[in-house]
Parts: structure tokens; C-alpha cells; sequence
């Protein structure tokens, strides 16, 4: 599961589980993710730049402590930009390395006690010697009375652990490692998930961070390939190019056979995963130059980002006709008949602003006909819902105030009334009963907000 | 699955993922009961320590939203609970958090915490079950303790049977 959902709790199972904060605070709160494009807000709160404009656009507070906000504030945050890339990077060989320490310490605790079992004349030592070799082998992994015991361990009775499992202590250089992890551990990988969920788009495959699983998958496959045969009978042909692919890579090898090399020859994918196999420093690089050519452009800069920021806009002062042409102007689909209201209008032209001004931010923006692809997606995926309860930033405070004023200034004036009243002399109950009555047949003639909003 | 937004289910499953490696005191279990929906979640919530719900577990139906995290997920008591600001008879949760209040940063795992607070903070002032919210306000704190439990030993299930 790791393999294809990087998650901080990763960090609990290694030697230093503190890591797990860290990578918590390199993630956005909205989506979960490692940040892309980070932005500060005027709080000092930091988010994805599509999260958080999508998240002002709904309600125009910050998601971590509510204070007021508004997109015009937010700021780049570089520094936390670059620790994202650098943890990135590190990120996968930095887990794989502490993990299989833990493996090991975990590996030589299950011989020693293995050991003390097998010895039982020497009971009265081996619990002083156990607690001894844990407490080394945490400190120091290799040292002598751990090597002897497994000598002697191999020539006793235990073989069946010895034969089932490859011999994990000899995982001690980083290439061997990978494959015990591989074969001993079965890393339970979900890959065909991305491309299941996957809105039947494949552009948005190519999004950054489905397109980073994608190719963490085949990194770790090209990585395992040499090593762990696996049975033929567990292998399914590529339709695009008859390579044989075992189940946990088949999905991301035939999406990057669509959309990397569209002839049906073998893909350089084996032949590019296997270079960068080595080098997980130059994965990133590596992995855009193959297929994103046509989806992405180079970084904007700071200029192009101010000339071509979108404004948000105000909904009560824009006109449906307005909308319509902005939406025209950027060539994206709106019915010419006029079915659509103006507020399915104006939320696809709000959704197209944040799409639009978080790609500005990002460091491999995508092109315009890949935005307007994501739009669709996106309108569609959130077609089959009913609209929210929730308040809406549209909805109109000060002219639901204003139309309904009358009714409040009537409901305070009978209020008064009734305490000065009531002051006067407790008689007249009858009296103010009566202005109760009319007050409540006022105000549930008003339409709740909520109403009016859906 | 179809028109999901891949986003949504990413995040989805990392939260899954990670109710999963932490265990979080408030529940007894919190996952999807069917795999193919993501979108639909149960979950067993524990009584306060230390209240008159203590001791008793009551299961919870959570439906997420195709645009969650940006709302809130629908949430409602399935075990019949007596508490002044959840109706008797639908389970229904009067919560700003659930409502106006909702913050895209909250995860389904940090909602039920917060849903478990309010078994001992109760609102009387906007009630969903008039009766205990009246003996509240009444200042019978003993009489709706009593109620309470009740409602806990009729209904709800016991985490001594867990």
C-alpha cells in the first residue's frame, strides 16, 4: 500500500518514527499531499495553491484556524516549496534504508531469541546476552557475537525459516536490499486503483502527482525485474506492445505505453526505468522529459504570472452575458440556448479562475487544452450531487438583510413593545400574545437562507 | 466508481490509510463497510470516559460528498442515542462543525473526535431532542444523566461485548 500512497504514518514502522511529523507538516491539510505550489495565506497557514483558492472560493476563511481570508493575499512559500521537492527526492531511499535497518534489528531479535531458545543449559546467560545484543544491534549493526550466533543458528535444527525466507541479513548493501524488501516484506502495491478511479480521462493521468505514483510503480518494478522472477503464469500481456507484466505493473506500463510511445513497438519504459532505478535522484527529470512534452509547458514567470492572473470577480455584479463571453473568450463550453443558469455559469468560470491561477504557480503548468480537459472532469464529477447545504460565499448577505429588514424592524419593535408593556402593567396579556403571533407569522414567511441559497 | 474525481478518492484512501496505522481512542472501528464504495463509511464511536455515555458504543453512518473535503460529510448516528442536540429518531447531528463551521482540513477520523466531544458538551440552546435539552436547561442534571444511561444500557452497544 505504501508503494502507491506515500503517507507519514510510513515513518511509525521505522527507527525514527519522529519523521512522521515532519512529513505531516510538508503536507497540505486540504488534500493530503505534499504541497504543490505552496501558498501563505495572510495567516501564516500554508496550502496547495488549488486548494486553497478552491477552499476561498467556497467560503473565504482559512481551512486550519477560520480567519478571514481572500486570494489576493496569498503568497508564494518558497522555502517550503523547496523542502518539498528535496524531501521528495529523498523520500523513497531514505524509507527503504530505515526500514530495512528495522528489518534487520527485528531479524537478528527473532535469532537471538531463537538462539536462547535452542541453548537451554545457557539460560542463566542468554536473557543477560539477549537484552545485550538488542540494545548493540541498535547502535551498531554488524559486530561479532551476532555473526557467530547465526553460524550456529544455520547448523541447528531450525532450517525451515532459513528456507522459506531469503537470508535478510545479508541485506546490508543498498541493492540487495531493495529485493529482500521486494520478496520478504510484499509490499502490497494498488496501482490499477489511479487508473480505475480515473475519470475515463486519460489526460488526467498526466497529472503531476497520479503521474508521480504511476512512475514510482515502475520504478519499483524495474527496480525488482532482475531479481524476483516472477511465475509466467502471473503475467499478462501488454496489448499495445506483448511484453509480459506481472499484475501490480501492467496498469501503469500500458497508461505509459498510451500516452509515452504510441507505437506499438516495446516501450523505452523498461529500458528508462532501469537507468533510473539507480539513480532515484534523477527521477523527477527523467520521468517528465518522456511523456508530459505535449501536456506541459516550461515554468511561467513572475511577469507572465501577473499578466495572466485571472480576477476573481464579484457574482452579484457580473452579468450572465458576461460570463457567458469570459467563458467563450477562454474557449471553454457553455450552451449557447441558455439553459444553464448563471450560477452553474459562474462556478465553472470560478473553478476554470482557481485551475487556471494555481497552473500559474506551479512549476510544470500544464497547457490550456489540459486545463479545460481537468475543468470538464471536474464539473462532471461533481455533477451527480445535489447542492450543498452549506452557506455559499454568492450568497448575499446584505441583500437578504435588506429585503427582509421590515420584518426584523417589526419583530424588534414588538419586542420592545412587550417589555415596556410588561414593565407598564402584566395585564394586557392578551395584547401581546397577539403581536407574539403576528411576529412568528413573519418571520416564517421569510425564506430561510438556506432556502433562497439552493 | 465512474465520475468520481480521482483527487477525492486519493484522499480518501489516505485517510483510510491512515486510520489504519493510528488508532484513533474515540472509535472502535472507522472504515468503508463496502469496498467499493469509498464514499460511504461506518464507524463505532466510544462514549466519553468519565460521562453516563461511558461504556456504551454506538455505530455511525458517514456519507462523503463528491466535493469533500470542500464539505462536510453527512453524519448520523445509527444506534438510537439519547443526547440534546441529536435527534432521538433519525440519528441526525446538530454540529456547526457539520455544517457552517466545516474546515476543508478536518478528516473523517478528526470529525468523530470532535462528534464525541459533543456527547459531553452539549448545546441545549439549539436542541434536536427537545426533552433532554429541558432537562438540561432545568438544571436536572441528575435526571438527564439517569436518561442517559438508559438510552446507553436499552441501545447502545456495550464495549464490554466488543
Amino acid at each position: 500500500m505504501d508503494a502507491d500512497f506515500p503517507d507519514p504514518t510510513d515513518w511509525i514502522q521505522t527507527p525514527v518514527p519522529g519523521l512522521q511529523a515532519l512529513e505531516t507538516s510538508l503536507r497540505c491539510q486540504v488534500c493530503k499531499e505534499l504541497f504543490t505550489a505552496p501558498k501563505v495565506t495572510s495567516c501564516g497557514h500554508t496550502f496547495c495553491s488549488l486548494c486553497i483558492r478552491r477552499c476561498l472560493s467556497a467560503s473565504s476563511k482559512c481551512p486550519t484556524c477560520m480567519k478571514p481570508d481572500e486570494e489576493p493575499r496569498l503568497r508564494d512559500n518558497i522555502v517550503v516549496s523547496e523542502l518539498v521537492s528535496s524531501f521528495n527526492t529523498i523520500r523513497k531511499s531514505l524509507l527503504d534504508t530505515l526500514v530495512a535497518k528495522e528489518e534487520a534489528r527485528k531479524q537478528a531479535e527473532e535469532e537471538a531469541e531463537r538462539d536462547s531458545r535452542t541453548r537451554p543449559k545457557a539460560e542463566k546467560r542468554s536473557s543477560y546476552d539477549l537484552d545485550d545484543d538488542e540494545v548493540m544491534e541498535d547502535a551498531e549493526p554488524v559486530h561479532r557475537p551476532q555473526a557467530k550466533k547465526r553460524r550456529r543458528q544455520d547448523t541447528t535444527t531450525l532450517r525451515k525459516p532459513q528456507e522459506t525466507e531469503p537470508p535478510r541479513r545479508s541485506t546490508r548493501t543498498s541493492s540487495q536490499r531493495t529485493n529482500s524488501r521486494a520478496g520478504s516484506s510484499q509490499v502490497i502495491a494498488i496501482p490499477d486503483s489511479d487508473d480505475d478511479d480515473d475519470d475515463f480521462q486519460p489526460i488526467e493521468e498526466s497529472s503531476e502527482s497520479e503521474f508521480q505514483s504511476s512512475s514510482r510503480a515502475k520504478r519499483k518494478s524495474a527496480s525488482r525485474a532482475p531479481d524476483t522472477p516472477t511465475k509466467d503464469s502471473d503475467l499478462f500481456a501488454c496489448p499495445l506492445c506483448n511484453r509480459r507484466k506481472d499484475q501490480s505493473t501492467i496498469n501503469p506500463h500500458v497508461n505509459r505505453c498510451i500516452e509515452g510511445n504510441r507505437s506499438p513497438s516495446p516501450t523505452p519504459g523498461p529500458a528508462n526505468g532501469a537507468s533510473s532505478a539507480g539513480t532515484p535522484l534523477r527521477r523527477q527529470p527523467a520521468t517528465f522529459s518522456n511523456l508530459s512534452r505535449s501536456q506541459h509547458r516550461a515554468p511561467y514567470t513572475v511577469e507572465e504570472r501577473e499578466k495572466l492572473r485571472l480576477p476573481k470577480g464579484n457574482a452579484s455584479l457580473a452579468k450572465e452575458a458576461d460570463i457567458r463571453k469570459k467563458l467563450r473568450d477562454h474557449g471553454i463550453r457553455c450552451d449557447v440556448k441558455g439553459k444553464e443558469t448563471k450560477q452553474i455559469l459562474w462556478t465553472r468560470l470560478q473553478e476554470w479562475t482557481n485551475l487556471w491561477n494555481a497552473n500559474l504557480d506551479s512549476d510544470n503548468p500544464k497547457l490550456k487544452h489540459v486545463l479545460i480537459k481537468e475543468l470538464e472532469a471536474y464539473e462532471r464529477s461533481q455533477a451527480t450531487q445535489k447542492h450543498s447545504v452549506v452557506q455559499d460565499k454568492d450568497f448575499e448577505r446584505e441583500a437578504w438583510s435588506n429585503t427582509h429588514k421590515p420584518g426584523f424592524d417589526a419583530l424588534i419593535a414588538n419586542a420592545r413593545n412587550t417589555v415596556s408593556r410588561k414593565k407598564e402593567n402584566g395585564t394586557e396579556t392578551s395584547e401581546t400574545s397577539d403581536s407574539a403571533a403576528g411576529a412568528k407569522a413573519e418571520l416564517n414567511g421569510m425564506d430561510s437562507p438556506e432556502v433562497v441559497e439552493v | 466508481m465512474a465520475g468520481r474525481p480521482a483527487a477525492l478518492n486519493k484522499r480518501l484512501i489516505q485517510e483510510l490509510h491512515k486510520t489504519r496505522q493510528e488508532d484513533n481512542p474515540a472509535l472502535t472501528y472507522l472504515a468503508p463497510p463496502d469496498d467499493s464504495d469509498l464514499h460511504h463509511w461506518r464507524a463505532g464511536l466510544r462514549g466519553t470516559p468519565d460521562s453516563p455515555y461511558e461504556g456504551g458504543v454506538w455505530d455511525i453512518d458517514i456519507i462523503i460528498p463528491d466535493n469533500y473535503p470542500l464539505a462536510p460529510p453527512t453524519i448520523k448516528f445509527i444506534t438510537k442515542i439519547c443526547h440534546p442536540n441529536i435527534n432521538i429518531k433519525t440519528g441526525e447531528i446538530c454540529l456547526d462543525l457539520l455544517k457552517s463551521e466545516w474546515s476543508a482540513a478536518y478528516t473523517i477520523s478528526s470529525t468523530m473526535t470532535a462528534i464525541q466531544t459533543l456527547l459531553t458538551s452539549p448545546e441545549p440552546n439549539s436542541p434536536l431532542n427537545v426533552d433532554a435539552a429541558a432537562l438540561l436547561n432545568d438544571g436536572d442534571t441528575m435526571g438527564y444523566e439517569s436518561l442517559v444511561r438508559y438510552y446507553v444500557w436499552r441501545y447502545a452497544r456495550k464495549e464490554t461485548d466488543l
